[in-house]
């Protein structure tokens, strides 16, 4: 390191009245123009400003930056509360849309299983009756039975319109009902 | 028997975070002169001084935990008060200007000395404004706040030898105005 850059590194310090020159130090200055332009500078510099520094209150300055620190935490806890609360909302709104899609999609499956003529295959099966009278029918004949078969619920006769029990004596009536009641 | 002296800024912080509010009372009096003489060395005008200085400080203690005592605390200010005055000059809002208005007199009696001081500083302040911004932040860094250059570097992202270079060309740059 030259005797230049050692006095450079050391300007800043003798300049903030930290340490003082040496004596070689002083006699280098003398000696050297271009460390004694950089001595001025770095001098000069520290004149700069000293008068906007020294007129605030440290004090008040603090209190009003932790004062200022205080209110952004806050809004930044009412901040994240709010985020926190969109989100499980988001959540629970998304778990919801998920149960009535899955829920929903299941009984839509179940009502179309039920529907299908596989299963009234299958029903048909379980519940097959054997009608060996029928076998040899003509299609014609097989469609009138059917058709005797699907008269209209509205159309078709009841107990209540055949049978109003007016015209059974009070002996038949007795009868009719030990034979329900066993 | 050991005279313990000051807390650093490391404890000071460490005790701000537990809830001690006076040390942060204790770190903006420690630092707000000279981050306010750096701030006016960057080019801030007297009047928004102490806006920039309060709102240095308030993005310092809500960015704390970003600083781990690496970069002297004096340092870390100067950058966030720095890149305040760059938003601020990118932003039109406020021209930066240099202003030696409040400058102290320098302790002489001599009216010739003391004016010749006057000139230097002025042009001195001159020539700061001219300096592309790393020379200036170095050479402030390094001239007025008696950062070491290791510490310059961390603080702007370079390198000890490149930061020694920017103050080397802010010097003969400087030089060349106030001789």
């Amino acid at each position: 390191m030259t005797p230049c850059e050692r006095l450079s590194d050391r300007m800043p310090a003798v300049a903030a009245g930290r340490i003082a020159w040496t004596v070689e130090e002083v006699a280098h200055l003398d000696a050297c123009a271009v460390c004694r332009a950089e001595w001025r500078l770095v001098a000069a510099v520290q004149r700069i400003g000293p008068g906007v520094a020294s007129r605030g209150d440290p004090e008040a300055m603090a209190a009003a930056v932790l004062a200022r620190v205080r209110e952004a935490e806050r809004t930044d806890r009412r901040r994240a509360t709010t985020r926190w609360a969109l989100v499980w909302g988001g959540l629970a709104a998304a778990a919801a849309l998920m149960l009535a899609v899955l829920f929903g999609g299941a009984a839509r499956r179940a009502q179309e299983v039920a529907t299908t003529p596989a299963s009234t295959t299958q029903a048909s099966v379980a519940f097959h009756v054997s009608l060996p009278e029928l076998d040899g029918a003509a299609p014609d004949e097989l469609q009138a039975v059917l058709d005797g078969l699907e008269v209209p619920l509205g159309e078709s006769s009841t107990l209540d319109d055949e049978f109003s029990g007016d015209d059974v004596s009070q002996q038949d009536m007795e009868r009719v009902l030990r034979a329900w009641e066993g | 028997m050991t005279d313990a002296g000051p807390p650093g800024d490391v404890a000071l912080v460490a005790a701000y975070r537990r809830g001690d509010e006076r040390a942060a009372t204790e770190i903006v009096r420690r630092h707000a002169p000279g981050l306010t003489r750096y701030l006016h060395g960057l080019g801030a005008g007297p009047s928004e001084l102490d806006d920039l200085v309060q709102e240095t400080f308030f993005k310092a203690f809500r960015a704390l935990d970003g600083w781990r005592g690496e970069s002297s605390m004096r340092g870390w200010l100067c950058t966030i008060g720095a890149n305040l005055v760059r938003d601020g000059y990118r932003r039109g809002k406020g021209r930066v200007v240099l202003s030696i208005e409040d400058r102290d007199l320098p302790d002489n009696s001599d009216p010739y000395e003391e004016l010749a001081a006057r000139e230097t500083e002025s042009r001195l302040a001159i020539g700061l404004a001219g300096l592309p911004r790393l020379q200036r932040e170095v050479f402030l860094l390094r001239a007025q706040q008696g950062c070491e250059y290791d510490d310059i570097a961390r603080i702007l992202g370079t390198t000890p030898g490149a930061a020694r270079v920017h103050y080397h060309h802010a010097v003969k740059r400087l030089r060349e105005l106030v001789s």
